[in-house]
């Protein structure tokens, strides 16, 4: 048995005992439509549940810390070092600190759906972990449109942000709400598309085929010009859609307080929280799927292989938050619908053009095509200097 | 132009990463209560009464040109009375109200004497006040050795003329020995 289906064969042995020992202890109480086949997929279905709800929470917990040792370092602090060995007990007390805050509603807010945007927001961010391969056979649900589920789910969080923005009756939370909602709807097609553009070339929506059609030394998509260029463009839209820095303007103190969450406290706070590193954990799971062949790799097992991936993708949004400053409005606008958008159709024509051309023209033909694409879009998207505002006005 | 400068500002920041796990220089937090920079020895904290090493004696002579000099009105301090009922050029009572004392050092400008120094303790926070912030006489007095030993500069500045100030007010008839070991300093 190697380490790569270690966890399989636990799963299954797993199974089994539910059949083997499980049912015939409780098959005196247990109703007849029970047979021993539903109680081992009710058994099969729990077991995948709880080490999601369990792995997910805890990767995030370590995420929130690896996140403040890493920007730490990048700007040569230290980071967070009392709590424990390294700071490794901060996530603890952090969590300690939210769950012992006060709850505070607004008194002229609605109580409901103040209640309700947090829950909406932290259960599509759980679900989406559903379709992602952990490894080979390490899926939850291989659904056939696990692309779209993910993706359809995903959106979904947008009506938790827009709900508590509205909820809170304060005029930073709704322009918070209002500013996120705007964003993630823009940033949600350039994300889309440059999915599409693998699930064009794969002809499958399912997140195992499409890791399944990227094996080979350089079989992964990123290594294809338009694999690149898609993953180029999933990345800034990606994050954009965690709302994390440079395009975390729902939430800028600077000029919103702290946007759609403003008015929120305590644990409620702390699940918005939860659900932006949620988010950006699937997301990044996702992108290593897509375009980094998902647990295909060399010498390790895949489920070692998927979290390298996935961290390494992790590491690059830190990197994101430690370099660049937040993003104007009209800047965040600008460069989704001028820019990206278009660069991720040319996108989908170049994969579409090369998959009727012979591997190696093909990359070349996609390469120029797209470089091309991308220097021609600049143009419009110059920055406007003063000097060139003040020729405008004058023309 | 070009996504450069993204590029370019991300390897800064990387390279900021990287080298701060084996450039120490690149560190400059100290992790203060286990690890401290030494204070500079001119470091104003709250002032403290000098009292000689040898004798014992403050070189105090409670002329309240600090308590005048103080903006904060921080110092009270009252003249003690000698046997013979004669003022006594030694102060009976001196306070220093920690809540106002802003530690300008302006009392340690205004003593003629240099009876006064300002101390390098700046860690007065307590939990609970088991003491009301007001010193005396008791909790200020330090020796003249303690102020060798943090301020050397300072120490050195005052060595000679508490001999005479001190001698002068306290001790008058023992002058002439005090005297002699003013010269030789």
């Amino acid at each position: 048995m190697s380490m790569d289906n270690v966890w399989i064969a636990i799963k299954q042995a797993a199974v089994g005992a539910a059949r083997d020992v499980l049912y015939p202890l409780l098959d005196p109480v247990l109703p007849a439509w029970i047979t021993p086949e539903r109680l081992m997929m009710f058994a099969s279905a729990v077991i995948s549940v709880v080490s999601i709800l369990v792995i997910v929470p805890l990767v995030m917990m370590y995420l929130t810390w690896a996140e403040r040792k890493v920007v730490g370092r990048m700007q040569n602090r230290f980071g967070p070092n009392r709590v424990g060995w390294f700071g490794l007990l901060q996530p603890i007390a952090d969590a300690v600190k939210m769950l012992t805050k006060e709850d505070i509603v607004p008194a002229r807010g609605d109580r409901f759906v103040h209640l309700m945007a947090p829950v909406l927001i932290l259960v599509p961010t759980l679900l989406v972990y559903a379709v992602i391969p952990f490894g080979e056979g390490m899926i939850a649900a291989d659904l056939d449109i696990g692309v779209l589920y993910f993706l359809a789910l995903s959106s979904v969080t947008t009506l938790a942000v827009f709900m508590a923005g509205w909820a809170s009756r304060n005029k930073y939370s709704f322009l918070g709400g209002m500013r996120a909602v705007a964003q993630m709807v823009s940033y949600e097609i350039p994300l889309v598309i440059a999915a599409v553009v693998v699930v064009m070339r794969v002809g499958s929506l399912s997140t195992v085929a499409i890791v399944e059609a990227q094996a080979g030394l350089f079989g992964w998509f990123v290594f294809q010009p338009w694999g690149l260029f898609a993953f180029l463009i999933f990345l800034a839209a990606m994050t954009a859609e965690a709302n994390r820095s440079p395009f975390d303007l729902p939430e800028g103190e600077s000029e919103l307080v702290a946007g759609f969450h403003t008015e929120y406290s305590g644990m409620k706070f702390g699940m918005f929280y939860l659900a932006e590193y949620f988010s950006a954990l699937a997301q990044c799971f996702l992108a290593a799927t897509l375009f980094f062949g998902g647990w295909k790799g060399p010498l390790l097992p895949g489920w070692i292989w998927i979290f390298l991936k996935t961290f390494v993708l992790v590491f690059v949004l830190f990197l994101f938050r430690g370099t660049f400053p937040r993003v104007r409005v009209d800047q965040l606008m600008g460069f989704t619908w001028k820019f990206l958008l278009p660069l991720a159709l040319t996108t989908v024509f170049v994969a579409g053009l090369t998959y009727y051309l012979p591997p190696v023209p093909g990359w070349i033909v996609g390469a120029v095509l797209l470089t091309g694409t991308f220097f021609v879009l600049m143009l419009p998207n110059r920055r406007v200097t003063l000097v060139r505002r003040a020729c405008r006005l004058e023309n | 132009m070009y996504g450069l400068g993204l590029l370019k500002g991300m390897y800064v920041v990387l390279r900021n990463f990287v080298e701060s796990y084996y450039k120490p220089e690149r560190l400059v937090t100290v992790q203060y209560p286990e690890e401290r920079r030494p204070l500079p020895p001119r470091f104003r904290g709250f002032p403290f009464l000098i009292y000689d090493d040898d004798s014992g004696a403050l070189r105090c002579v409670a002329c309240q040109l600090c308590a005048k000099a103080c903006p904060a009105t921080c110092i009270e301090l009252t003249m003690a009375k000698g046997e013979d009922g004669k003022p006594a050029k030694r102060p009976e009572t001196y306070t220093l109200d920690l809540g106002l004392c802003m530690q300008c050092g302006l009392c340690v400008e205004a003593c003629p004497f240099a009876a006064l120094a300002m101390d390098h303790d700046f860690e007065r926070a307590v939990i609970d006040q088991p003491e009301p912030l007001r010193l005396g006489i008791d909790q200020l007095r330090r020796p003249f050795s303690y102020l060798e030993q943090i301020n050397p500069e300072a120490a050195n500045a005052l060595a000679p003329k508490p001999a005479k100030t001190a001698a002068g007010a306290e001790e008058r008839p023992a002058k002439s020995s005090h005297g002699g070991r003013e010269v030789t300093t």
